[in-house]
């Protein structure tokens, strides 16, 4: 067999279980709080741009990110902006949805993949990040990225 | 959501995460959890299929991971090959502006395979000899039982 990338989408949703077992063995050796330290760490590094640009107070860049993202993975979501908010609404993630259909339970440990990463980057800008689980269903959300007055990022449920 | 697109440079970042509070040990422990949790898949594969459940394994992840690769079966010799001409792994993390790849990246597809497959009666190598272009082959022979 012989392929060239060209012939192929890179898409391979099996990463997103990796992901998962990678977090439950760095809380397992090293603690919670180690999670979301190297999500932390990750997301300063990797996701700077996105960062930059909400320094600048512009949230389109993180806007068309999470377009691109749920868009490319086919989950169930809305994403809009209202002034200086930017609201999405998962239905259904396609990471969740896809570890909980190749392992039966999720640890909420997994769940810091959006606060911590999400938190990260509205560190030293002007907007706070806001994370609502749903009780019922574990691949359904709410994040919203606000103009920061005197309230801090927070899960709720 | 991290994107399973961008979970490479996430792997990259968790081994040096790794390595920062636990030395190399550190991320050798990492892998050999993640071989002995996560490829499962390939280990039943190649106890159904012998020598062919290499190929049913990485028919399916390499097609995903959309790399360039070629790779050879021959069962009759109990032989196995994939030449990585552009590993989507390394090229993606080398075209990053914001992250290094942690220095020993490429390491872990020998550890966490060879974990698997030894165990199993297979001659394992990899030519790493190329990976700071993306490049490489992994080689599995069924050695003969006596």
């Amino acid at each position: 067999m012989t392929r060239q990338a060209s012939e192929n989408l890179y898409l391979h949703k099996d990463f997103h279980v990796a992901l998962y077992k990678a977090l439950e063995y760095l809380e397992s050796q090293y603690g919670r709080d180690s999670v979301c330290e190297y999500l932390q760490q990750f997301a300063q590094a990797f996701y700077a741009d996105l960062k930059e640009s909400l320094k600048a107070g512009d949230l389109n860049p993180l806007k068309e990110h999470f377009k691109r993202i749920f868009e490319l993975e086919g989950g169930s979501f809305t994403v809009h902006k209202e002034d200086d908010e930017l609201i999405i609404e998962v239905e259904r993630c396609p990471a969740v949805r896809h570890i909980l259909e190749h392992g039966g339970s999720l640890n909420p440990i997994f769940h810091e993949t959006t606060r911590a990463v999400c938190e990260s980057l509205c560190q030293g800008t002007p907007y706070a990040f806001e994370l609502t689980l749903d009780d019922e269903n574990e691949d359904r959300c709410v994040q919203r990225f606000f103009r920061e007055t005197c309230t801090e990022g927070r899960v709720k449920r | 959501m991290i994107s399973c697109t961008e979970f490479i440079p996430a792997y990259s970042e968790l081994f040096k995460f790794l390595e920062e509070r636990g030395g190399y040990e550190a991320v050798e422990g990492f892998w050999n959890y993640l071989s002995d949790s996560f490829l499962g898949n390939l280990k039943e594969l190649v106890e159904k299929h012998g020598i062919r459940g290499c190929w049913l394994y990485w028919s399916h992840t390499l097609n995903e991971e959309a790399a360039d690769f070629t790779m050879e079966l021959d069962e009759e010799a109990g032989t196995f090959s994939i030449t990585m001409r552009l590993c989507p792994s390394k090229s993606r993390l080398l075209e990053l502006r914001s992250i290094t790849p942690y220095h020993a990246y490429c390491k872990h597809c020998d550890v966490l395979y060879r974990r698997v497959l030894e165990p199993l009666g297979y001659e394992y190598t990899f030519d790493d000899s190329e990976v700071a272009e993306s490049r490489c082959v992994l080689r599995v022979r069924a050695i003969p039982r006596h």
